[in-house]
C-alpha cells in the first residue's frame, strides 16, 4: 500500500526518487588517486595501538585496578598527544599551469624590487626567449605543448650553452615521458583529451644569476584533475653551473633549520582553513621537514629565496600549491657573503602601502605590508609578462589595489592592480603587465583581510570571481 | 573485506592495506562524491581517509568491522572537507550527466536541479546519512554503527534531511498560483 504523506508526494515515491537520484553513475577511485594515496601511508608512521584513546582507555582500567597514580597517566597521555605521527602526503598533482604566449622581458619594467640606480641586476642580461615542443600522439589525439626558456646574450658563450642544454633536456624529457606514457592512454578522445602544457617564468635574472620556475601540467583522460610539477633551476650566469640550495649558505650554518621556521610560520598563518586540527597540523608539520625533497622546489626572487610546496606536500590539494618568500635580511649571518643571494639582501625591501579603491567620497582603506608580504609581492611583480595594449580602467565600485612604493633616498613609486593587469608610470608605451589569474590582487585582499569589513572584502571577491 | 587481511595490515603490512584501499575504494569515492558533490573534493576526503586509516589501524580492535570502521573515518573527513569548501571554496559543482539526462527514472514528480539544490542546503551530516541510506542502502540501525551516533540521531538526521528535500520536491511540482494560471 502507498503511503501518503503530503499531497502530491508520497513516501515510497519520495524514496523511490532519492534511490534513483543517488543511483546513477558509479564512482571509482582512479589508479593515480590510489597510487598517491598509498605514496602517503608508505610515508606514515602507524600509531601503536597502546598509544591510541583505545588503548590508553584500556591501560588507564589496569592503571586504576593497580593503583598507579594518576600523574603515570598524564605522562602516558602526554606521549600520545606529543608523540610524532607522520602524516606524509607527497603527490604533486595541482591546478592547470598559467601559460604566457612569450618570456617575460622585465628589462622594460622596472619593478619596486629593483631602484633605478645602485641595483646589481642589470635587467637586459641574460635575454631569455621562448622555444616550444608540441605535436599530437597520433593514436590517442593526445597533445603537448612544452615551452622552454632559451637564454642568450651571455658574457660566456659557453655558460649559455650549458644552461640550454639542461633546459632542452628537461623540455624534451617532459615530451618523451607524456608520449610513452599517459599519453597513450586508449581512453583519451576529443570529449576527454589527455594534454601536456609546460612553461616557466623567470624568477631573477642578472648576468651573475638566472633563477626559472618551470610549471609542467598533465591531465589524463578521465582523471578528476590534472597534475602540476613545479621544478626550479637557478644558474651561475657567469659560468653555467647549477647552483644548488646548499651553495646559497655558509657551511655549517644550519640554514635549513632557519627555513623550516620561516616556512612553518608563513604556511601556518596562510593555511590556517587546514592546519586547524591535529592532521592538518601533522601534515604541515611533515611537508616542511628538513629534508632537501621538501625544499626541492626553490628559487631566487628580488624579494629573497621563495620556496613552492607542491599540491598535498603541506596540505589538501585545493590549498593549491603553496609558496613562502623569506626576505633575504631574514638569512643574514647564515648566507654566503661570496653567494648569490648576498647582494639581494643588501638592498632593503621597500615600505609598500596598499590602498583598496573601493569608495567615492570617503577614505579608501590602506594599510602596510610587512616584509614576508613585501619579498612575496616584489617577487611576484617581477615575474609578470608584458602584454600589450591598455590597462583595464577603473570602474564603479571597486576599482583596484594602488600599491605605493616607497625606497629611502628614492622617488616613490605608485603602481595599480586592476582585473589582471599591472600598470604604472614605469611601464613602457602601449605595454602593461598581465596577471590573468589575478594573483597579484588575490593576494593584496589577503593582505587586507584583517583590516577590511566583510562587505568590503565580498565587493572585490566577486570582481575577482568574474575572471 | 578478509578480516586476516584487516589483520595484516594493522601489523605493519602495507600491501595488505593496498588491498583493503582497493577493494573499497570504489564504495568511499561513491559516497564521498554523493555527500560532497565535487569530485576533487571526494578524492581528497578519500585520500585523507586511507592515511588516517593506515595510520590508526593497530588501534582497531574488531577487524570484522573494518568497513563500519573505514566509513566512520570517511564521513568525518567529508564534514572536515565541506566545512573547507564552505570557506573557501566556490568552484562550479559536478552535476551527473547521467542523472541530468534519464529524467524518466524520476516519474512526474522529480526535478534533478531542485533535488541537487535542496541536497547541497543539507549540512554535510544529514547528507551523510541520505547517502549511506538512499545509495549504500544501510539500515538505520547501521547507520548509526557507522556514524557512532544514537539511532535517535540517525532517525531525526533522516528525518529532517527527506524533509527539506521533499520540499524542494514540493516547491517544484506545486502548481503556479492561480492569478499566474490566468496570466
Amino acid at each position: 500500500m502507498t503511503k501518503r504523506n503530503l499531497p502530491g508526494i508520497t513516501e515510497d515515491e519520495l524514496n523511490e526518487t532519492l534511490h534513483a537520484w543517488m543511483d546513477p553513475g558509479a564512482r571509482s577511485l582512479s589508479e593515480p588517486a590510489l597510487a598517491r594515496s598509498m605514496a602517503s601511508v608508505h610515508a606514515t608512521r602507524q600509531v601503536p595501538a597502546w598509544r591510541t584513546w583505545r588503548g590508553m582507555a584500556l591501560a588507564l582500567r589496569t592503571m586504576r585496578f593497580a593503583g598507579i597514580t594518576a600523574a603515570v597517566v598524564l605522562i602516558a597521555a602526554a606521549a600520545l598527544v606529543l608523540g610524532t605521527r607522520s602524516f606524509r602526503n607527497p603527490g604533486v598533482v595541482g591546478a592547470p599551469a598559467t601559460t604566457a604566449a612569450a618570456s617575460p622581458s622585465p628589462a622594460t619594467v622596472p619593478t619596486p624590487s629593483t631602484p633605478a640606480t645602485s641595483s646589481p641586476v642589470v635587467r637586459a642580461t641574460p635575454a631569455v626567449t621562448t622555444e616550444v615542443l608540441s605535436g599530437t600522439v597520433k593514436a590517442t589525439g593526445a597533445t603537448y605543448d612544452v615551452r622552454y626558456a632559451h637564454v642568450a646574450g651571455l658574457a660566456d658563450p659557453a655558460a649559455a650553452a650549458a644552461i640550454n642544454k639542461v633546459l632542452l633536456d628537461q623540455a624534451d624529457a617532459t615530451v618523451r615521458d607524456f608520449t610513452s606514457g599517459i599519453g597513450t592512454d586508449p581512453q583519451a578522445g576529443p570529449d576527454q583529451p589527455t594534454v601536456a602544457q609546460a612553461d616557466f617564468t623567470v624568477a631573477y635574472g642578472s648576468p651573475d644569476l638566472l633563477s626559472l620556475r618551470i610549471t609542467t601540467y598533465t591531465m589524463p583522460s578521465g582523471a578528476a584533475h590534472g597534475s602540476t610539477v613545479l621544478t626550479t633551476y637557478t644558474f651561475d650566469a657567469a659560468s653555467g653551473r647549477r647552483i644548488g640550495l646548499v651553495d646559497l649558505f655558509l657551511p655549517g650554518s644550519g640554514y635549513m633549520d632557519a627555513l623550516v621556521t620561516e616556512a612553518r610560520a608563513q604556511l601556518r598563518a596562510t593555511l590556517s582553513d587546514w592546519v586547524s586540527d591535529s592532521a592538518g597540523a601533522d601534515w604541515l608539520t611533515t611537508g616542511t621537514a628538513p629534508t632537501a625533497d621538501n625544499y626541492a622546489a626553490w628559487a631566487i626572487t628580488p624579494g629573497g629565496l621563495e620556496i613552492t610546496f607542491s599540491q598535498y606536500q603541506v596540505a589538501p590539494y585545493a590549498a593549491g600549491m603553496p609558496v613562502v618568500t623569506i626576505p633575504a635580511t631574514h638569512l643574514a649571518g647564515l648566507i654566503d657573503p661570496t653567494g648569490p643571494l648576498t647582494p639581494i639582501a643588501a638592498i632593503p625591501l621597500p615600505s609598500v602601502t596598499v590602498t583598496l579603491g573601493i569608495y567615492s567620497g570617503r577614505p579608501d582603506p590602506a594599510w602596510t605590508l610587512t616584509d614576508v608580504q613585501v619579498a612575496a609581492l616584489v617577487g611576484q611583480l617581477d615575474s609578470l609578462p608584458v602584454a600589450t595594449g591598455t590597462a583595464p580602467q577603473d570602474g564603479l565600485g571597486y576599482h583596484g589595489f594602488t600599491i605605493l612604493v616607497q625606497r629611502a633616498g628614492q622617488p616613490d613609486q605608485g603602481l595599480m592592480a586592476y582585473r589582471g593587469a599591472v600598470s604604472g608610470p614605469g611601464d613602457a608605451p602601449g605595454t602593461y603587465r598581465a596577471d590573468a589569474p589575478r594573483a597579484i590582487e588575490s593576494a593584496l585582499l589577503d593582505t587586507g583581510r584583517p583590516r577590511l569589513a566583510a562587505a568590503e572584502v565580498a565587493m572585490v571577491e566577486a570582481d575577482l570571481a568574474r575572471q | 573485506m578478509h578480516p586476516s587481511v584487516v589483520d595484516r595490515a594493522q601489523h605493519g603490512d602495507t600491501e595488505a592495506f593496498e588491498s583493503l584501499a582497493r577493494e573499497a575504494g570504489g564504495g568511499l569515492m561513491g559516497v564521498a562524491f554523493r555527500i560532497l558533490r565535487d569530485p576533487a573534493a571526494a578524492e581528497d576526503a578519500v585520500q585523507q581517509t586511507l592515511v588516517t586509516a593506515w595510520r590508526e589501524l593497530p588501534g582497531l580492535r574488531d577487524p570484522e568491522r573494518f568497513d563500519a570502521w573505514l566509513y566512520r573515518i570517511l564521513v568525518r573527513a567529508c564534514t572536515a572537507e565541506a566545512r573547507r569548501q564552505g570557506s573557501r571554496r566556490s568552484a562550479v559543482r559536478e552535476v551527473s550527466p547521467t542523472a541530468l539526462a534519464d529524467t524518466n527514472a524520476f516519474g512526474r514528480i522529480a526535478d534533478v536541479d531542485e533535488l541537487e539544490r535542496g541536497f547541497r542546503r543539507l549540512t554535510p551530516d544529514q547528507r551523510a546519512v541520505v547517502v549511506l541510506r538512499y545509495w549504500r542502502d544501510l539500515r538505520q540501525e547501521e547507520i548509526a554503527e557507522v556514524l557512532d551516533i544514537p539511532l535517535g540521531t540517525v532517525k531525526s538526521r533522516l528525518h529532517h534531511a527527506t524533509a527539506a528535500l521533499r520540499a524542494a520536491l514540493e516547491a517544484e511540482a506545486r502548481p503556479a498560483p492561480i492569478k499566474e494560471r490566468l496570466a
